[in-house]
């Protein structure tokens, strides 16, 4: 499914954190949003995902823009997981799953045999099948957010979004999560949009990387040609050594000094 | 490809789903609280300054005792102990919404400032108007769902909506205004604090059929809406981004849950007085018991607040008989080290929801 924004500009106040967003996604595409801090990049995935509403432009699915949908006729196309979502004490595996059939199932009706369906299909898919029963609580965070992608998965959208998927998990765990989505943008042809924080996961998994500064989008092309010092330079003002993991040929970037800086991060002393 | 589709995973029995969607446990525990507010029921009409036998008290229930048998069970201890039920049904139902709503452990009818409306509006029957009692419940009930109202307005941003925590700061902010105003009235017209003192202390003595008549509505009409309510009360529970992100209309399902705990805290406020600690303690204690699940917790609730409110109504009766001691009194004494307890809990346990 396509996404598209149009010369969004969105802001809490008065002020905007966006402004004049040009974006347009396509369908199966695999993209990163990536950026400082404070940078808007969070906004955008919130302002798409109907939690924020523009001042000016649109958000189009399809294009159809999602202020016409309804809530549920949104969520059936597009999923979306929050940064470090919560769940209730008691909670189960398969019962967060089951609230991804939350657009599908009418009010007043159960979940009925297609649901319980879609609802294992998901927890398989998401390798949970095994924690099904076992309390969200109790999960490592790695499980933890495999389930929550899997509910995400249950609700069969075209799209997801993800703001920081694997910024609290350790390193096995961020790259078995990354892995995960990557196999339901490939086998299951979902768009996935996320937020991510780590350049060289964004790296690795992403084809194309959407770069927001200062609440505009400075770079937006194939992630080879944004992993580059100069880019680098610019956007997050640092001076980065760049080199090649022969394992995934994928650009990989060490950080060594703050640009414009002289020597080791002159700007800060006294 | 076909064994996924089975629930055949290990689990333990109580976990098991009955046809209801509830577990064994949960079952068990629903029935438990019924059985103690129906019992409850039975020892009310059967204990105090006349002490009937069972025979009597069903003697008395079929009209066929001796008229004093009779006038007991049926005028006075059969509609005040149903009224203590409904009471306590409705305060513990308004917390398990208010709740589930807010993601919040501490939220009850008096965070949202509705209790302290009702106290407000009775106060200033009792001491402006002291020759009106017959307004002290429409008063109450006024007062309540006005200062509901207005907490709701004041959580309200433009283009962002509510938000939990800003009705639990708003309803905090109106509960210690309204107060302070409750508080200047019973100052000023001291010679007239008795009645006040036992309105906001919680009481049901001498609660009649017709006190029966202003609740039951309310109580049967916001459990069927409460139930209707479950599956959003339970994606809810997730948060706002997640339920939304599910396709929740978040600020309606807000809207409705509070607006029935708010109707359903004032319709009890308004014939019992405030009486405190029932709506925060039973969906803690339903939650303790039997998980986070609201197509349980509601009705574990509603049985479990009524079984509160009655045992308490029955000790209120009977401790220090003669005397009265207010029922809001007892709810307290048992609420408070209930919440020390749920404290010394909270340290050890990572759950969310505490």
């Amino acid at each position: 499914m396509k996404v598209q924004a149009n010369r969004l500009a969105v802001g809490y106040d008065k002020s905007n954190v966006l402004t004049g967003v040009d974006i347009e996604i396509g369908a199966g595409e695999m993209v990163g949003v990536i950026g400082s801090n404070g940078s808007g990049k969070s906004t955008l995935l919130k302002t798409m995902a109907r939690l924020l509403k523009p001042h000016h432009g649109a958000v189009h699915l399809d294009g159809k823009s999602i202020r016409d949908m309804s809530p549920p006729e949104m969520a059936r196309r597009m999923a979306s997981l929050p940064q470090a979502p919560g769940s209730p004490a008691g909670l189960t595996v398969r019962e967060l799953v089951g609230y991804g059939r939350y657009p599908h199932v009418p009010w007043l009706k159960r979940l009925g045999p297609a649901d319980h369906r879609v609802i294992d299909r998901a927890l398989r898919e998401c390798r949970v099948e095994a924690l099904a029963h076992r309390e969200m609580s109790t999960l490592s965070g790695g499980e933890r957010q495999r389930a929550w992608l899997a509910m995400a998965l249950a609700q069969e959208p075209k799209v997801m979004l993800l703001d920081e998927p694997v910024t609290f998990l350790d390193i096995a765990h961020q790259l078995e999560v990354m892995e995960l989505i990557t196999q339901l943008n490939r086998e299951r042809g979902i768009t996935v949009i996320m937020v991510l924080h780590d350049l060289n996961l964004a790296s690795r998994h992403c084809e194309r990387l959407i770069v927001i500064k200062e609440g505009r989008v400075a770079y937006d092309g194939p992630t080879e040609e944004i992993i580059c010092p100069d880019v680098l330079r610019e956007v997050f003002g640092v001076e980065v050594y760049i080199v090649r993991n022969p394992h995934t040929g994928r650009a990989v970037c060490y950080p060594y000094q703050r640009a414009g800086g002289e020597g080791h991060g002159a700007g800060g002393r006294p | 490809m076909e064994e996924g589709s089975g629930q055949s995973h290990r689990r333990s029995l109580l976990t098991v789903p009955s046809p209801s969607g509830l577990s064994l446990k949960q079952l068990a525990v629903v029935t438990a609280a019924l059985g103690l507010a129906l019992a409850g029921i039975l020892a009310s009409m059967s204990l105090g300054a006349v002490s009937l036998s069972p025979g009597e008290v069903i003697g008395g229930l079929l009209g066929r005792a001796d008229n004093v048998s009779n006038q007991i069970v049926w005028n006075l201890r059969l509609p005040r102990v149903l009224v203590a039920g409904l009471v306590g049904m409705n305060m513990a139902l308004s917390g398990a919404l208010l709740q589930g709503i807010m993601r919040n452990p501490l939220a009850a009818p008096t965070i949202v400032g509705v209790t302290a409306g009702a106290g407000l509006g009775a106060t200033l029957v009792l001491t402006l108007f002291s020759g009106l009692p017959t307004f002290l419940p429409m008063a109450a009930f006024v007062g309540a769902m006005a200062a509901a109202v207005v907490v709701y307005l004041l959580s309200w941003q433009p283009g962002l909506g509510t938000s939990p925590v800003r009705m639990v700061l708003a309803g905090v902010a109106m509960t210690s205004m309204l107060g302070a105003f409750t508080t200047t009235l019973i100052v000023i017209f001291s010679d007239r604090v008795q009645p006040v003192i036992l309105w906001l202390s919680g009481n049901l003595v001498g609660r009649s059929w017709s006190h029966l008549e202003l609740v039951w509505p309310y109580s049967l009409g916001g459990l069927i809406i409460a139930f209707l309510l479950v599956r959003q009360l339970n994606v809810l529970q997730l948060g706002d981004q997640a339920a939304q992100g599910l396709g929740v209309r978040i600020e309606l399902y807000r809207f409705l849950a509070m607006g029935l705990a708010a109707l359903l805290a004032a319709s009890a406020v308004s014939v019992a007085g405030l009486v405190g600690f029932v709506g925060l303690m039973t969906p803690h204690v339903m939650r303790l018991l039997g998980g986070n699940n609201h197509g349980y917790i509601i009705p574990a609730a509603a049985a479990g607040g009524a079984a509160l409110v009655i045992w308490a109504d029955l000790g209120a009766r009977t401790v220090l008989a003669p005397t009265e001691v207010p029922v809001g009194i007892i709810t307290a004494l048992l609420g408070g080290p209930f919440f020390v307890f749920l404290l010394y809990r909270t340290r050890f346990i990572g759950g969310r929801s505490l």
